[in-house]
């Protein structure tokens, strides 16, 4: 290791919690924030595991990998409902934890105790969903239309519906605690319009998270009557409606998808505007298009069942549909304005949120052509459908989570990470993200329906790019895994604040302590007010206190290069 | 610390983009969209086979240039930000300091507004023309028949409800309960595996699934509908002839195949009971000979007088996910060129064969087979099926026989009969988890109905199905099964024995 002597503030460095800390039921928000974080990547890992198979499977156009059509329905089942519950939505919770008390210059969250009950509902949960390979594992889809998740599926369903319920108890718990906590707890100086659009971006995420989730509890306990309780809500031999599921479900899982976005919308606002040193270009539009989303979100979700609802009823959600497009571009431009004459340094951060940028675009314009009825006859249902959500929850929030894993990673560790080998990360991520995702598109339109294992022959040199691509997307986690791993052990020192960033969570030591602030820390006028002698001011004063980062070591291999870096302003 | 200068006087350079290069940036957006429109859609889409697959791809056409402009220009902005706005080496400055700009983001809010309504309105415009009711649907002679699909863990069957009435003295039997009203019932119907129109025919389906929600969809026709449990929902298309034209023919044996494979070319025999569908590629050696392309992506030489009519073939999907055996769940749409050649080449033979059926239960039963839902799941090459859910019926006359002493049988035919009657009496070894519907004389959704008739044909079909291809005497166990130059000898007797071991049968 390098002996460059760093030059500290008047407070020393903290240093992490020790390690059986995040084993143990404690109420720190930033322990339960790594508690998510890390059970959440857990899961990532293991629905990954899931797709690779799928892929695999998909290499030719028979059955031959799997024993079974069961088989493979189950695998997709579990690599849905893994990726969607228990990745991105405690993923978000791990950022919204982590980040919203220190945003606001708190101590913690509102409610620790509620905090820390609703992490602990995630590991019985995702344990419930995988022990159902004991007993015949769901099959029917991460979306379980009844009647083949009622009356045709084994013992894994109800495990599956059980898993569900706990994990919405959890996010409905989870966003309640956000909003007490972003409405209540901000400090003085600092009104809604001043909060950094993280906190703008969760606030609104909780909003939807509070509203659809019980929907989503009343659709899974109808199931679970219709599983174990002898009811018949969804059997229409018995005067059931299959079509009742579809509309409840998909009132939650709709806005779901936002629930699943829109923190990523959070974290590009952040990591755009201070990795291009200039503010935010348009900040209220941003913050209000969050609402946007959030609200006409609720009225788009029969978009999902265009060739199930009546005809007549399709027509309206066609509308809704195409409209939530508006405020979704008006963030992509507004985000492409706030990187226009900025001084853009291509940190690791920087590029997965230039990444998401450039792909979820992508999917906002098939997003758009699905909504167009008579084209989505064509493609619903297909591995069109397939890409496109692919594209805004891959493209789009793994891209997100990336950028922020990489931009806050020095503030939980309090060590930088490596430049080259998130390059690197980002590289084969990218090109194996687009080259697996996009060719699905033909792919769907000629012809494949999802959830198949067995497809025409005619489509198996689509299949076999998809796959191989993918495998180098499935590698590519193992260079960040590896640069965690790495970064922790031997990290550059991020003293307080690397990036010199104006939100508040930057204006204590890297990692905070225990109590966060010292004192209570007093918020910039403007969260994104770069480009000011006001600014630069106030970002000295931090560097003063807290101390600077420890300058890159050349000496190391793949070592960070001067110009990733945003240089320390001044001498 | 005077190195970050607010910079005011800058700010006209960052966002003062001339005139002429937002003309040209514009410009080259258009051409890229249109171009891009132009040139992929008939080539990411399959082949244009109906009506409404013009129209579709007419918008989607509109979609992907106006979608390909969106990507032109937020990736075109994206990289020329990346390029001209990269922090250089030994710059510490921060970007100016500008907070937005009212007039821009106006302009980015009305711009898309206006075209997703636009958009909205094409769609609507070319939806209300797809989806509504044809003229003369469905007309075969001049008048309408009713086809009604059906989904059904994991096949598609079609019930052809035809215009051609039951013969008086027959359908007096079954008008007494109806009393004397014109209804299906006193009408020709016969059920087929494969949906059979012509070119030009307003197809209109009423569709309903026996189990799980399935969805029609032919790729070729872009039209898909779920068929959702206890409802009946309605599909329309009106299929035309593609620049492809009708290519697919049935080879019905004997025939010979010359078949080339690896540059080596080998003769294969077909015998009498195979079918075999092929892509024609064109006629060789002045006309004598026909090259032909199997699905297997072979290709062999036939005499050019076995080309008898040529038809379409497109693929129809099950796009719900409705079990292990989804992605097995499709069949074919046949089109054929004219009314004339559907007329001649399907549907005449299949009212014949039900005016007036055959004495020879093999023959029966090679037709009733298809009437029901199995090739969801057997694989059975005689009649091109592959499911792989359930066993193979392959050969299984050979097998019949050792099966039955498993499974505590007498004979052959009876395990057959009790294999179809009660699916869960006994399981083939490997495939416990039985899905296979009981077929007896109920029919309460959860059972189907199945007439003795069509019991016995079918039983005496599958018995004649050997893995030589050829019948040999006593199949099955029976005794009265006596081949006699490929047919049976009394086919009256094997009625009669099969009528017995299947009795009682509650009709």
């Amino acid at each position: 290791m390098a002996t460059i002597s760093v030059p500290l503030g008047e407070r020393q460095t903290q240093s992490m919690p020790h390690w059986t800390e995040y084993f143990r039921w404690t109420v720190d928000h930033k322990i339960i924030g790594v508690q998510y974080g890390v059970t959440a990547f857990i899961f990532f890992l293991i629905g990954g595991a899931l797709a690779m198979l799928i892929r695999w499977e998909l290499l030719t156009p028979a059955l031959d990998t799997m024993a079974s059509g069961t088989a493979y329905n189950q695998l997709f089942t579990i690599h849905g409902t893994i990726m969607i519950f228990l990745f991105v939505i405690p993923m978000w919770g791990a950022f919204g934890n982590y980040l919203i008390p220190l945003q606001l210059g708190a101590g913690d969250m509102a409610f620790p105790w509620l905090n820390a009950f609703a992490f602990w509902l995630i590991p019985p949960a995702g344990i419930l969903v995988i022990m159902g390979y004991f007993v015949g594992q769901a099959e029917a889809g991460w979306t379980s239309y009844p009647p083949l998740s009622t009356l045709f599926s084994g013992d894994g369903q109800t495990l599956w519906a059980m898993g569900a319920h706990l994990l919405g108890i959890s996010s409905i718990l989870g966003s309640i605690n956000f909003l007490v906590t972003i409405l209540n707890m901000r400090p003085e100086g600092m009104s809604l319009w001043k909060m950094p659009l993280f906190c703008w971006a969760q606030m609104a995420t909780s909003t939807i998270a509070v509203m659809a989730t019980p929907f989503l509890a009343g659709a899974l306990t109808l199931l679970l009557l219709d599983r174990v309780g002898g009811t018949s809500f969804f059997d229409a031999t018995q005067g059931g409606d299959v079509l009742l599921w579809q509309n409840v479900f998909w009132f939650y899982s709709h806005p779901a998808v936002y629930i699943m976005i829109l923190p990523g919308m959070g974290v590009l606002s952040e990591v755009l505007s201070i990795h291009s040193r200039k503010p935010i270009f348009g900040y209220r539009m941003i913050g209000l298009s969050s609402m946007a989303i959030a609200i006409v979100g609720f009225f788009v979700w029969a978009h999902h069942m265009f060739t199930s609802l009546q005809p007549e009823l399709r027509i309206p959600f066609m509308i809704t549909t195409m409209i939530i497009a508006v405020p979704t571009g008006i963030k992509i431009f507004s985000w492409i304005g706030t990187l226009w004459g900025g001084k853009i340094r291509f940190t690791s951060a920087m590029l997965f949120s230039l990444g998401f940028l450039s792909m979820f675009v992508i999917g906002g314009i098939s997003g758009v052509m699905l909504a167009a009825i008579p084209f989505n006859y064509q493609v619903h249902d297909t591995y069109f459908v397939v890409s496109h959500f692919h594209f805004v929850l891959f493209g789009g929030s793994v891209f997100a989570i990336y950028s922020g894993l990489y931009h806050w990673f020095p503030k939980v560790t309090g060590r930088m990470m490596n430049e080259t080998a998130g390059r690197v990360h980002f590289v084969l991520t990218y090109l194996g993200f687009f080259f697996t995702f996009f060719p699905m598109h033909m792919a769907g339109m000629l012809g494949m329906p999802r959830r198949v294992a067995v497809y025409a022959p005619e489509l198996q040199t689509w299949n076999v790019i998809i796959s191989i691509f993918s495998f180098i997307l499935g590698i590519s986690t193992f260079v960040f895994v590896g640069n965690v791993i790495w970064s922790m052990a031997r990290g550059r020192r991020a003293g307080a604040n690397p990036w010199r960033a104006l939100t508040l969570e930057w204006a204590t030591t890297s990692p905070p302590p225990a109590w966060n602030f010292d004192e209570p820390p007093i918020p910039f006028e403007d969260p994104y007010g770069y480009g000011t002698e006001a600014a630069t001011a106030y970002l000295d004063a931090i560097d003063r206190t807290f101390g600077v980062p420890e300058p890159p070591r050349p000496n190391i291999t793949g070592g960070d290069k001067q110009d990733a870096l945003p240089s320390p302003a001044g001498d | 610390m005077a190195a970050t200068q607010p910079q005011q006087s800058s700010n006209s350079s960052a966002f003062g983009v001339s005139l002429i290069s937002i003309i040209i940036f514009g410009v080259a957006m258009v051409i890229f969209g249109l171009v891009i429109g132009a040139v992929f859609t008939s080539k990411i889409l399959p082949e244009q086979a109906s009506e409404q697959a013009i129209a579709t791809d007419g918008l989607f056409q509109v979609l992907l240039s106006i979608g390909a402009m969106v990507f032109f220009l937020v990736q075109g902005l994206l990289v020329i930000s990346v390029i001209r706005f990269r922090k250089r080496p030994n710059d510490i400055t921060d970007g100016p300091n500008i907070h937005g700009n009212v007039t821009l983001e106006i302009v980015w809010t009305i711009i898309p507004s206006v075209i997703v309504v636009i958009l909205a309105i094409l769609s609507y415009v070319v939806w209300q023309d797809n989806a509504a009711p044809r003229a003369q649907p469905n007309f075969v002679n001049g008048e309408p028949i009713t086809i009604n699909a059906r989904g059904q863990r994991y096949a598609w069957t079609f019930e052809y409800v035809t215009n051609v009435e039951v013969p008086a003295e027959e359908a007096s039997a079954v008008q007494v309960q109806d009393g004397g009203e014109e209804s299906a019932a006193n009408m020709v119907s016969f059920t087929t595996n494969q949906l059979h129109t012509y070119a030009g025919q307003n197809v209109e389906l009423q569709m309903q699934t026996a189990d799980v929600i399935h969805s029609f969809w032919i790729p070729a026709m872009r039209v898909k509908q779920d068929l959702l449990p206890g409802k009946e929902t309605t599909i329309r298309f009106t299929p035309i002839e593609t620049e492809d034209g009708f290519p697919y023919a049935t080879l019905e044996g004997p025939f010979d195949l010359l078949l080339e494979e690896d540059g080596t070319r080998e003769t294969r025999s077909f015998g009498d009971a195979a079918e075999l569908v092929v892509r024609v590629i064109g006629e060789e050696s002045g006309g004598n000979l026909t090259r032909v392309q199997l699905d297997t992506g072979l290709q062999g030489l036939v005499d050019s007088s076995l080309i008898g009519s040529t038809y379409a073939r497109y693929r129809l999907n099950c796009a719900e996910l409705c079990g292990g055996g989804h992605g097995e769940m499709y069949t074919y749409l046949i089109v054929h060129p004219d009314e004339e050649t559907y007329l001649a080449a399907f549907y005449d033979s299949q009212v014949d064969a039900v005016l007036n059926p055959p004495a020879d239960p093999v023959l029966i039963g090679q037709r009733a087979i298809t009437n029901y839902a199995c090739a969801g799941c057997h694989t059975f090459s005689a009649l091109g099926w592959s499911g792989m859910t359930g066993p193979a019926l392959d050969g299984i006359g050979d097998r019949a026989g050792d099966r039955a002493t498993a499974a505590g049988d007498s004979n052959g035919a009876e395990y057959i009969i009790q294999s179809i009657r009660e699916p869960q009496a006994y399981f083939v070894p490997g495939y416990d988890g039985v899905i296979m519907p009981i077929h007896d004389s109920t029919d309460d959704g959860t059972n189907t109905y199945m007439p003795q008739s069509d019991l016995i044909g079918i039983v005496a079909y599958l018995c004649s199905q050997t893995a030589s291809g050829e019948l040999t005497d006593s199949t099955c166990g029976l005794e009265s099964w006596q081949a006699d130059g490929g047919t049976l000898a009394d086919t009256a007797a094997v009625v009669e024995e099969l009528t017995a071991l299947s009795d009682p049968y509650q009709e």
